[in-house]
């Protein structure tokens, strides 16, 4: 085929965009934080100074040179805890953001993509949205806790449990964007191209419809740390003596009301900390890759 | 278009609400009965467990006969507001629960006002003052401090207003150690001891609900600030707005109309927002110790006392339901593009 | 997979038979289309023109198969199009006869794809064209259309309208199809550009002895690149002839109209202004 294209050719190329000047270092000093938090969840367990699990000292001693947060009601050493605990939420935070948004994201895209269908499949994909939009109305820790109270906390239950309440977040955001890709012109181009609607939605839905969720995916992270620690507090944690930041709050209020802050303090200091650090991390790390 | 069909959508959003209650007390059903192992047994776990003692706790426990004579009992308890027994007290959950329900409900309902209050104001300085110091850090604090959980802040702020400041009192209870809540009326502690006239009741219930609500409204604030500010900034940047403050009114009126057009989205976030202080209000009440169904709860699950958690479930899930209705409702009403099924021309 | 022939699909005609297409449910409707009869053979092109809401995009729509007539029949060579897109073989079949060229949008194209992706998709699917082949057919349809190689490897939102719309087309024209329906498919550019395009499609339309059917509201851009044309208004077909005698001569209100919200100049010359 040797067509020529005749009369004027057309505008002049559009530039290569410029090539990115290297970001300063400082830049990333806004993952820091969350580095730490990682590194923490991972050697925690090794680096303590005290075995976490056991009692080391006298009890409720207030912090100083060799119990640098001093020690608890049960006389363990409130540091090595307090380091030590970061891993127990942590892994259980990153198996429910993974299976959430995997779970969230296919659910919601079978519901943006079944809504307009009639049958079965269209009633189901219309029931779907409707208990998603309904989800947020009802208190995730309410229904967390009654669950883990009757399954027994264990870190699989957790997980498991912790999951469910939380795939309705991607899945909303999931089945919004399935809806407007849906409307887009390429999935016609595709399908003028001969192309079979479910390859169409792996290949042109699916990676755009599941951007919004994979953004998400730092909000449920704090969301879950927040809630398995809140568990924690409440009793249907996991149980002491391992350390978790939830039930040492717990543990460590009535020492608190009394004047003895150390042991409720820290934890709760760490877990706040943490849940912000990848806040923040994870915001700078969606603008970066929006750019 | 009849009557009959304009009012045809908040008929049909209110027709689902039962419809959606009874999903969580289907679960509340099935939980028990999908417990690993016997719950029975688990309920009787120190101890001989005689042949009496197990048909005792069984049939308290609702576990008797088949599955399908238990649901029934189960729906129709439900339906005449009957949730069956606590284990540990004998008496009805249903009058266990709302007992307390209404001093965590006053802690919320407290909570969501200045909450609301709070982040308008917030947002207002934010949007007025984008550049200040308490612009940007109130920018900032909305953007990062949504997750952080209820009971850290409210550990902190105990350290902080109690043990260091001294300024708060003790964080035992509503009232003092020597003092009693008034005769519960209607259950709201606040609104029984204003009846009865006994102010000073009511301060030191105030007083002991301070920190709490401060904890909710830096926890829950965030949620609203992050929408506000955004609404607000781009009304701000409109045209019409630009053009209002080069016609020479003041910055602050011409933001002041710009809020009243920005808020339908915080009154969208209202529904889920009493979810989310509901919640908080649980845990707090534990921390506390302010005596609601939060504390309740947790000496429920150590008690594994069943119903009362079954019936804990069904009831939050009730009310939060009831609420997101009615701000659904609220906003249908506002703006008649949300509601279900209506034609706009 | 036998030495493959790109092209050359029998094409004997396309045939609309009183096609309607009606939207909405009981309490709302909307007559997009309002019984339209249209036939288009080889060495033929056809301009449809209307303002927005006329029905021409439904139309060509439905040419293509991309949306069915509520009523009425679409056919190709004579079998309807509901039946050629009934099974896989017929499916691809049809494809590989008549393409379609969207207007530039923001979303003619996957943003996450590359535009060589995108391009050679059709090609990959319909002839199931790989490796060596496939680029260099691709290559020959980007030179034909004097389109850097080089631009190929972008993202779709990295290249101007003008680039964009002829990527566009060369994804239509790799497959050498015998009908191409091009939906406002210069609309969006500039005058400039607007002339080679045209060209360019003459030209194809005369080697591969295809059929063009060109929807657009622009009147003279249609009137230059079509023999024939048709009017839409309100989701009818209003005036249908030869260009001369439509542009010079129209029998309804409408067209007239139409042509004189135009500068006569423009289309007695048949240039774009």
């Amino acid at each position: 085929m040797t067509l020529r294209l005749a009369g004027p050719a057309g505008d002049a190329a559009v530039a290569a965009p410029a090539a990115r000047p290297r970001p300063r270092w400082s830049t990333y000093l806004i993952f820091l934080p969350a580095a730490l938090l990682a590194v923490l969840a991972i050697v925690g367990p090794y680096i303590t100074p005290y075995d976490p699990t056991r009692v080391v000292g006298g009890a409720a001693i207030a912090p100083n040179a060799t119990y640098w947060f001093g020690t608890d009601s049960a006389g363990m050493d409130v540091f090595s805890r307090t380091i030590a605990a970061a891993r127990v939420d942590v892994l259980i935070a990153t198996v429910v953001t993974l299976g959430a948004t995997l779970g969230g994201i296919l659910i919601g895209m079978f519901a943006g993509m079944g809504e307009s269908h009639g049958g079965l499949r269209g009633l189901i994909a219309r029931g779907t949205s409707r208990v998603l939009d309904l989800a947020d109305a009802v208190p995730l820790i309410v229904i967390a806790m009654v669950i883990v109270a009757m399954f027994g906390a264990t870190e699989l239950s957790l997980s498991i449990v912790l999951t469910i309440v939380l795939i309705p977040g991607p899945a909303r955001l999931t089945r919004a964007e399935t809806l407007r890709v849906r409307g887009e012109a390429y999935l016609d181009a595709a399908r003028i191209g001969g192309m079979r609607e479910s390859k169409l939605s792996l290949r042109h839905v699916l990676p755009n419809a599941a951007i919004p969720a994979v953004e998400n995916m730092s909000v449920v992270f704090g969301i879950a740390v927040a809630i398995a620690a809140a568990l924690g507090f409440l009793g249907v944690g996991i149980a002491p003596p391992t350390p978790e930041w939830g039930s040492m709050v717990s543990r460590g209020t009535s020492d608190l009301i009394s004047g003895r802050w150390w042991s409720a303090v820290f934890p709760a200091v760490f877990l706040g900390a943490a849940i912000v650090a990848v806040a923040v991390a994870g915001g700078a790390a969606v603008r970066r890759l929006r750019n | 278009m009849s009557a009959l069909g304009r009012q045809r959508w908040w008929i049909m959003r209110t027709l689902a609400l039962p419809v959606h209650i009874l999903v969580f007390a289907l679960l509340a059903f099935f939980l028990v009965r999908l417990m690993p192992g016997d719950p029975v047994l688990n309920f009787l776990s120190d101890g001989a467990a005689s042949p009496e003692d197990y048909a005792r706790v069984e049939a308290a426990l609702g576990l008797d006969g088949t599955l399908l004579e238990q649901f029934g009992r189960y729906l129709v308890g439900l339906a005449q507001f009957d949730m069956g027994n606590s284990i540990t007290s004998g008496r009805p959950v249903v009058d266990e629960l709302m007992l307390r329900f209404p001093i965590t409900l006053q802690l919320t309902v407290v909570g969501l006002v200045v909450t609301i209050a709070a982040a308008f104001a917030g947002s207002y300085v934010a949007a007025v003052a984008p550049t200040s110091i308490i612009g940007r850090g109130i920018r900032v604090y909305a953007r990062t401090a949504g997750a952080i959980p209820d009971f850290v802040l409210g550990v902190v702020s105990i350290f902080l207003f109690y043990v260091l400041l001294r300024i708060a009192p003790p964080p035992v209870g509503l009232v003092g150690a020597v003092e009693t809540l008034p005769e519960p009326v209607t259950g709201f502690s606040l609104i029984d001891a204003a009846l009865v006239g006994d102010w000073h009741i009511t301060g030191s219930i105030l007083a002991h609900l301070a920190l709490p609500v401060l904890v909710l409204v830096l926890g829950y604030s965030p949620l609203i600030m992050k929408i506000l500010i955004i609404s607000l900034d781009e009304a701000v940047d409109a045209p019409s707005t630009r053009f209002r403050i080069s016609t020479g009114a003041s910055r602050g009126t011409v933001i002041a109309s710009i809020m009243r057009r920005a808020a339908p989205p915080a009154v969208v976030i209202c529904g889920m927002l009493f979810g989310g202080l509901l919640g908080g209000s649980i845990v707090l009440d534990q921390l506390f110790s302010l005596g609601g169904v939060g504390q309740f709860a947790v000496a429920s699950i150590n008690a594994n006392d069943f119903p009362v958690l079954q019936g804990f479930l069904v009831l939050t899930a009730a009310v939060s339901l009831v609420v997101y209705l009615l701000v659904d409702v609220v906003n249908m009403t506002l703006d008649p593009r949300r509601r279900p099924g209506m034609v706009v021309a | 997979m036998p030495e493959t022939v790109i092209g050359r699909r029998p094409f004997t005609e396309i045939r609309v038979d009183d096609a309607r297409r009606i939207f909405g449910s009981r309490r709302s409707r909307h007559v997009a289309v309002d019984g339209v009869d249209l036939t288009i053979g080889p060495s033929t092109s056809l301009g449809i023109v209307g303002e927005s809401g006329s029905g021409k995009s439904t139309l060509s729509r439905m040419l293509v198969g991309l949306d069915e007539p509520t009523s009425g029949t679409v056919h190709l060579n004579d079998v309807p199009v509901h039946d050629w897109l009934a099974q896989r073989e017929r499916e691809l079949e049809f494809r590989r006869t008549v393409q379609y060229v969207p207007q530039d949008t923001s979303s003619s194209f996957d943003p996450r794809r590359t535009l060589r992706d995108s391009v050679q998709s059709p090609l990959r699917t319909l002839y199931g064209l790989t490796g060596r082949e496939l680029d260099d057919a691709f290559d020959d349809v980007l030179e034909s259309l004097q389109l850097d190689p080089a631009l190929a490897d972008r993202k779709p939102h990295r290249v101007s309208g003008g680039q964009r719309q002829r990527f566009a087309i060369a994804r239509a024209l790799i497959v050498r199809p015998r009908v191409i329906v091009c939906d406002e498919v210069v609309s969006a550019l500039d005058v400039s550009v607007q002339g080679a395009i045209l060209n360019l499609l003459k030209q194809y339309i005369a080697e591969h002895d295809a059929a063009i059917v060109f929807v657009s509201h622009g009147l003279p851009a249609t009137a230059f690149i079509c023999s024939r044309m048709s009017v839409m208004h309100h989701g009818r077909v209003v005036e249908s002839g030869p260009t001369e005698q439509v542009v010079h001569d129209p029998a309804d209100d409408y067209t007239r109209s139409l042509i004189d919200a135009y500068r006569l100049d423009d289309v007695h010359a048949g240039v774009p202004a």
